[in-house]
């Protein structure tokens, strides 16, 4: 088949889903606007023009990729997701302190970003073909062990973040394919094991939780015993470790898992973040109030914290909105996947709805002050171009799941 | 498709529905909260006041002798910081705060920007700071806006320069301490350990910093504590007990006082501990721990000789005779001699090859055993044992008995020496350049032959051990503030490449050294315990020799070395009474207290 051929547009506009389409560059011009009147006049301008570019050539790709059969991606997506990794290995291997980016001459973009995307289709495609095998042994570990080496690459960024985000989409998308809740549970549990183990009451009275539900449910004994070693391994190991660990040591891992704890850096800014929002009230303070000199020290309040600054000056009416076109853009994300009929369609689509979905609970909820900070973006309105480019593929490769659901 | 599947997809969809529903429900809710119930109090904080975030410093862990006698003091002091979020920076105010530090004004806007990029930390500007300085500062907190006093532990080392090299001292993070490996912890301007074991042990002496959340209003008046956070304490740095002996330390360097440069070892044969280790000249860290960088500079122009070179460690010697205690056991061990062997008289003087090679007796010392060779150090007996040994032999025995390389000791850096062998020769000579004249000047330890005082310390506890060599230790075990401490455990390296004979024969040799009445060591002899040592001189061309005297008493079951290296004092003769001194303080004193 011929390039031009695939690329011809076989569904005339009308039928493009324009709610989805409207929201998104809705959302877009949100996060332009914002960013022009909390950078002007600051050395954080840079940010704004920036993502005006941005805004422009993402919807330009969400126009190319509309045009793209799904069928073409699914041929292609151990492809993308090979290519993603040589990819996170190339940023890894360069130096510095944080490696999050690779550099082409005038532009660089981060590669984590766009293994997201890739990680979705690749896990479609494979899960999607074996939906009826789903809860076996085989399918799970080599989906496991794809996740895991996603997120072992992108924390050594280090970018804790992101990295969770691809055994959240691996979770999302387990469920969505059916598999059995025990087998999600299963999937929780080292986790779990992980978190009680920091005492030892806990974790015995979980242990044995654990076992009665292995004993009550197991229908794949060697994948729930293997969990069940897993399970004491890390109940067994953490306390002994962490014992061995200096005090130092310590306090850097409770760092790293909870940036909140480092008092001089978002430690700090949860509290500035509390304030700003708090002090928008219902109004807000309008488009014009100045930053108080101390907020320029906070790059992040224009980054990961930008909902406190877009809350200080909408106040809680604006955030109502805002967070309404969210649930809005969201259901009907929902609605597609909902009618759509096709194993790898309905996988992809519930994929990138639990990207957005969790990274917009993430980075509202750590902003607020209700989940641990992380340094998750904000979708569409924080800035950063390949975030943006990533987002619109995403949006994209959904309107098209809507027009080929219509075309049936 | 399955329509079982559609069923079920269909069903989790509507859960799906539900959960995503209640996470924006709670979402809400939480920003309800904040920005409508909560509003008035987050409005007053937002224009009136400001929330102030200070570091508490953790109390820098404390080093202790092995007698548990601390061997650091923290006391408090002030030191200046700016809170760059509250500072605005101003040349009036930048001029006033210089002059009241008491430095430079370009220094204080580079420590500034270096700040910048810290986000919350306050930006340490001078450290221990005078009380009047503190008071100014406090009275006019409105003109001096976002300038703090922090309450920050100076370091005192009571014992002053006694055991400085291993002890070391602390200083404001220089620009290299900061793109080192330490840089991962550091900051700029923070205190942070220069040499010895405050450095090689700073992370673990430092601890973790907590932090105080205070109120304060926009006039810079402080209310109190802050309500949005609860404070963090700090972490306190471990503890570290040494090896070392303070009181014997202070002992031996009072006397080694009359020598200029040079070091002295005290080791303990049978677990590799230092009970002292002298390196002269040596330093105040008292002076060094003002935290000011060019004071180490001043310090080294009006102190000639590197005092904060440890030549106990980095110092890189000729080991003169004192070789020939390897040259002995080597050729014992390859069956070459026995104790009683005689070999071609000394008549002060032998012909090889080209030229006379001459005994540092000229007189000679007629015919002598291997073991009276030991005694009286002749040179003649040693160069016939060399060439009958040849290069390759001696450099393999000398490189297995520890030297050309580090010993691992903990205290970096450490000197690996040198040992000459063919390859070397052929690079620095040509392939036929040289003969085997250098095989007699290494077998009597003269030539390129450097080693550092520590190898010939830990190599003379193996000989006095029965031929176990330990790593060296200054570690006795580390206090962490929580949980159990951590004993550090004496650590084989290797074994001696000696046979027992060959050690038993060595040992005679350095017994008969000091107690025969005609040895070079004679100096070293007690009445009560038998000394077993070896003299070495290093011929110096820029004036007196380098002198070492290596010794361990008992002569059976020894509990102690000592090895004494004085430069440019004289024959290693010469220093043997300092070992006697040791000992005899060590037995009579020390012993009966140890632990």
């Amino acid at each position: 088949m011929k390039l031009k051929e695939i690329l011809k547009f076989d569904v005339p506009l009308t039928k493009l889903d324009n709610i989805l389409l409207g929201l998104t560059l809705f959302l877009g011009l949100v996060s332009v606007a914002l960013l022009f009147f909390i950078t002007n006049g600051t050395p954080y301008f840079i940010l704004f023009r920036k993502q005006v570019i941005f805004l422009l050539v993402s919807i330009f790709l969400l126009l190319v990729i509309l045009r793209i059969p799904l069928r073409i991606h699914y041929s292609l997506s151990y492809i993308y997701l090979a290519i993603s990794f040589i990819l996170l290995v190339l940023v890894l291997v360069q130096g510095g302190e944080v490696k999050r980016w690779i550099r082409l001459g005038f532009f660089q973009f981060q590669p984590s970003e766009f293994a997201k995307i890739a990680w979705i289709f690749a896990l479609g495609r494979f899960l999607g073909g074996r939906i009826n095998e789903i809860n076996r042994l085989k399918v799970i570990v080599v989906s496991i062990l794809f996740a895991f080496l996603l997120f072992a690459f992108v924390v050594a960024e280090p970018d804790l973040g992101t990295a969770l985000m691809f055994p959240i989409i691996l979770l999302g998308m387990l469920y969505a394919g059916g598999a059995s809740y025990f087998n999600i549970f299963l999937l929780l549990s080292p986790v779990l094991s992980l978190i009680t183990a920091f005492h030892w009451i806990a974790w015995a009275i979980y242990f044995l939780l654990f076992i009665f539900i292995l004993y009550k449910n197991s229908k794949t004994p060697l994948l729930s015993w293997s969990f069940g070693v897993l399970n004491f391994l890390v109940g067994t190991i953490t306390p002994f470790t962490w014992r061995r660990l200096y005090d130092y040591q310590r306090a850097r891992i409770l760092t790293f898992v909870n940036p909140a704890y480092d008092p001089f850096g978002a430690g700090y800014q949860l509290i500035q973040s509390k304030i700003a929002i708090g002090s928008g009230g219902l109004y807000g303070k309008g488009l014009s109030i100045k930053n108080p000199y101390e907020l320029e020290f906070l790059p992040a309040r224009y980054t990961d914290f930008i909902f406190s600054s877009f809350c200080e000056r909408f106040g809680f009416i604006g955030v109502v909105i805002l967070i309404a076109v969210f649930f809005l853009f969201l259901y009907r994300m929902g609605e597609i996947i909902g009618m759509t009929r096709h194993n790898f369609s309905r996988l992809v689509g519930f994929g990138v709805f639990t990207l957005f979905f969790s990274q917009i609970f993430i980075n509202i909820a750590m902003t607020v002050g209700l989940a641990p900070i992380t340094g998750l973006p904000l979708p569409f309105i924080t800035p950063g171009g390949s975030a943006l480019i990533s987002y619109m593929i995403a949006v994209g490769v959904l309107i098209r799941i809507d027009l080929e659901n219509a075309q049936k | 498709m399955l329509d079982k599947f559609s069923h079920l997809a269909a069903q989790r969809d509507k859960f799906a529905f539900y959960i995503f529903s209640v996470a924006f429900v709670v979402i809400t809710a939480k920003l309800f909260h904040l920005q409508i119930i909560k509003y008035s109090y987050y409005k007053e904080l937002s224009e009136k006041n400001r929330i102030r975030v200070l570091t508490v410093e953790a109390p820098r862990g404390t080093i202790y002798d092995r007698n548990n006698i601390p061997l650091v003091i923290n006391k408090p002091s002030f030191t200046l910081s700016i809170l760059p979020y509250e500072f605005v920076p101003s040349d009036t105010i930048i001029k006033k705060l210089s002059l009241l530090a008491g430095i430079e004004q370009s220094k204080f806007y580079e420590m500034l920007a270096r700040g910048e990029k810290r986000g919350y930390k306050p930006v340490k500007i001078k450290h221990d700071i005078g009380f009047d300085v503190v008071s100014k500062i406090v009275e006019d907190n409105r003109e001096y806006q976002g300038v703090i006093c922090e309450v920050e532990a100076k370091r005192e080392y009571p014992y002053g320069s006694v055991g400085a090299h291993i002890i070391g001292y602390i200083g404001e993070a220089s620009v290299e301490d900061l793109r080192s490996e330490m840089g991962s912890y550091l900051v700029g301007g923070a205190l942070v350990g220069k040499q010895g074991v405050e450095r090689c042990f700073d992370r673990l002496l430092r601890g973790e910093p907590g932090a105080k959340f205070i109120t304060v209003k926009a006039n810079g008046e402080i209310v109190g504590p802050a309500k949005e956070r609860k404070d963090i304490a700090p972490i306190k740095g471990c503890d570290i007990v040494l090896t070392i002996d303070i009181e014997l330390q202070q002992y031996v360097e009072a006397l080694f006082e009359p020598i200029s440069c040079g070091a002295v070892i005290v080791m303990d044969p049978n677990t590799g501990e230092i009970l002292s280790l002298v390196s002269k000249p040596s330093f105040d860290p008292n002076i060094m721990t003002s935290g000011i960088e060019d004071s180490v500079s001043k310090y080294l122009r009006a102190h000639p000789n590197y005092p904060f070179l440890n030549r106990a460690t980095q110092g890189l010697y000729s080991p003169g005779s004192v070789f020939k205690i390897v040259t002995a056991g080597a050729a014992v061990n390859e069956g070459i001699v026995k104790d009683e062997t005689t070999l071609e008289p000394c008549k002060g003087s032998i012909w090889y090859g080209d030229r006379y090679y001459r005994c540092w007796l000229s007189s000679g010392h007629g015919s002598v055993n291997l073991v009276d060779a030991i005694a009286v150090s002749c040179d003649i007996y040693f160069y016939q044992l060399g060439l009958k040994l040849g290069l390759a032999s001696l450099c393999d025995y000398l490189k297995r008995c520890g030297f050309g390389s580090p010993t691992g000791f903990i205290l970096k850096p450490e000197s690996g020496g040198f040992v000459p062998d063919k390859d070397f020769y052929i690079k620095k000579y040509g392939k036929y350049g040289w003969g085997y004249g250098v095989v007699l000047n290494l077998a009597i330890g003269q030539g390129e032959l450097l080693v550092t005082p520590l190898q010939v310390a830990q190599f003379i506890s193996a000989v006095a051990n029965g031929g176990t060599i330990y790593r060296p230790l200054v570690l006795r075990s580390i206090i962490p503030p929580f949980g159990p401490s951590r004993v550090v455990k004496p650590e084989v390296v290797a074994k001696l490449p000696f046979s027992e004979y060959a050690i038993n024969t060595i040992i005679k040799g350095m017994s008969r050294a000091v107690n025969s009445g005609f040895g070079t060591g004679s100096e070293a002899k007690l009445d009560n315990i038998e000394v077993a040592g070896k003299t070495g001189t290093v011929q110096n061309p820029h004036g007196p020799p380098h002198g070492w005297f290596v010794a361990f008493a008992p002569r059976d079951n020894a509990e102690l070395v000592v090895v004494v290296l004085a430069e440019n004092w004289g024959s290693g003769s010469s220093v043997a009474y300092i070992a006697r001194e040791i000992f005899k303080y060590y037995f009579e004193k020390v012993k009966s207290k140890r632990v």
